[in-house]
């Protein structure tokens, strides 16, 4: 594909985001709440897109296809198994949502340090959020970068589209915050969606002249790729090693359990997650119908994530859609990447900062979070620019080291027994584990990082729980009325 | 309050058991798209519906 067209393409998009970015500071207040969590009003239209784009990134459009191109109909169950752990936010979400409102709680990691009553709570929170949060920034910043390499067969370096990536990401979350991140993600989960459908019934209508022509080719060239553990990638040791840290991400990853901050209200809310659910089953569904096409059109790729640059270069796909489809993958990398900067740096500023100096004006910790974007940003890049293994795995490593804060947000909502040194030790020993397994590539029994980094996390938390004290009065005033208000709103 | 949470928290066990279970048992032979395929598109539309149900009982 010609790299002025896709430039072109991309300059216009970069326009019409960046003045939707500026659109959204109509009315926005000052403070540090304004900012991060746009004052706690959005509605359940955008809050639902946002949410989407932030959860889904580049991931799903180059490595969901790229794992259904290399194992089959399990890259399916794996990502459909996220998206029922939605459940999650149906517990979870009124009682972030209340707890948030009650005691201003800007980001999770405070809302631990709180319940717990330590600041060291928040402190390792914050940190392991940093340092699992880098990589997979980073895979989202690389997705770009292969996707428009890919599309320019090569005449685009793989750098320009990760520092490009790396830049909007920084000026989409500086011009208003979560204001500027919600409407730009709106746009792009739009375009997102979209341009995915309308790729794969164009493949699928053109190619295999519809859906019953497809299966039957699907069926007949690649059976073993219908089922698993089908082509091998998909054991079910591999399953539930990828599925464990995926099925906790809605609370497990800040950048998203951050929304469950801003809806204005419990209806609003309630479209968030409805509207994302609808969003995620037709997302996951086109995700992986392009990996099994391109199986069946490409099957000798070299790597599984060149499966979705090898679907837009076919020859039967117009430019012009090819083009918009490469706004959407783009979109969807960025929107995810400017919600993680944004997080990071409210984490930084309220968690890190004003923790250890509770005297900082709010100007003063507003002006470090805003500041620690570009930084961020920075260091996601460096770490993008290494290009470390198959991009998925990356994402995957981030999800199993985030999943050891899961034991702590569980106490802190439902065992007053939790304490502090529980919390605490749990995430440092589980992250631990789960870094070095992945670093050494050991994998004990035959079972992945997440499965022994959870087992340690969890027994962590309770052994080291019961043996220490735990702030009882403040766990029967928050966990007494979240109970109220849980009541009166009907919520589980 | 809490016996209808415990209920729906057994619920949601009994569907993830049944998506690390049935495709891996008695659908790892059947390699037609009536299989695993079927399988898990029926299983996210039951965990969907069933969170929407729950959804829909929020008052403001």
């Amino acid at each position: 594909m010609n790299s002025f067209y896709i430039l072109l393409v991309v300059a216009i998009y970069v326009a019409l985001a960046t003045w939707m970015a500026y659109m959204s500071r109509k009315g926005m207040g000052a403070g540090i709440t304004e900012y991060f969590l746009a004052n706690r009003t959005i509605g359940g239209f955008v809050a639902a897109l946002t949410y989407s784009a932030t959860t889904y990134s580049a991931f799903m459009m180059v490595g969901l296809a790229g794992f259904t191109y290399e194992g089959g109909v399990g890259a399916l169950g794996f990502e459909l198994t996220y998206l029922s752990g939605l459940v999650l936010a149906v517990f979870f979400g009124p009682r972030f949502w209340l707890a948030g409102k009650r005691y201003g709680y800007i980001s999770p990691a405070e809302l631990l340090g709180d319940r717990y009553q330590s600041r060291w709570v928040a402190v390792v929170t914050t940190l392991v959020c940093l340092i699992f949060l880098i990589p997979y920034a980073a895979v989202q910043l690389m997705g770009v970068g292969y996707l428009l390499g890919g599309l320019s067969g090569g005449m685009i370096p793989f750098w320009v589209g990760l520092v490009m990536a790396t830049l909007l990401a920084i000026i989409w979350a500086w011009i208003a915050g979560l204001r500027s991140v919600a409407w730009t993600d709106s746009l792009q989960a739009l375009i997102m969606l979209v341009t995915s459908v309308l790729v794969l019934l164009f493949v699928i209508y053109r190619y295999f002249a519809g859906f019953g022509g497809f299966f039957a080719k699907l069926e007949t060239i690649y059976p073993q790729w219908l089922t698993v553990p089908g082509p091998g990638f998909f054991n079910l040791k591999a399953y539930i090693g990828l599925t464990l840290p995926w099925f906790f991400f809605c609370i497990s990853n800040p950048q998203v359990s951050q929304r469950l901050f801003i809806p204005k209200s419990m209806s609003a809310m309630r479209r968030m997650l409805g509207g994302f659910l609808m969003f995620g089953f037709i997302y996951t569904l086109v995700s992986v119908m392009w990996g099994f096409s391109t199986r069946v059109l490409s099957p000798d790729l070299t790597r599984a994530d060149l499966a979705t640059p090898t679907l837009l270069s076919q020859p039967i796909i117009p430019t012009s859609l090819a083009l918009i489809v490469m706004v959407g993958i783009l979109g969807a990398a960025i929107s995810t990447i400017d919600s993680i900067l944004l997080t990071l740096s409210s984490m930084f500023a309220r968690d890190l900062y004003k923790g250890f100096r509770p005297r900082a004006s709010e100007e003063m910790e507003l002006r470090l979070g805003k500041w620690v974007i570009p930084v961020i940003s920075v260091v996601a890049m460096i770490f993008g620019w290494l290009r470390l293994g198959l991009i998925s795995a990356l994402s995957v490593a981030a999800s199993a080291g985030l999943l050891m804060t899961v034991p702590a947000i569980f106490g802190a909502f439902f065992w007053k027994r939790g304490t502090a040194a529980g919390a605490i030790c749990s995430m440092i020993s589980g992250g631990v584990v789960t870094g070095f397994l992945y670093f050494s590539r050991i994998r004990p029994l035959g079972h992945w990082p997440a499965v022994w980094g959870g087992l340690v996390c969890l027994g962590a938390f309770i052994v080291i729980s019961l043996v220490t004290k735990p702030p009882m009065e403040k766990a029967e005033e928050f966990l007494g009325y979240l109970e109220d208000g849980l009541k009166e709103r009907n919520a589980l | 309050m809490k016996g209808k949470r415990w209920g729906w928290i057994f619920w949601f066990g009994f569907l993830l058991l049944l998506d690390y279970t049935v495709p891996y048992t008695v659908l790892s032979g059947v390699n037609r798209v009536y299989g695993a395929f079927l399988f898990w598109n029926l299983f996210a539309l039951t965990a969907i519906a069933s969170i929407f149900v729950l959804l829909w009982k929020w008052r403001d």
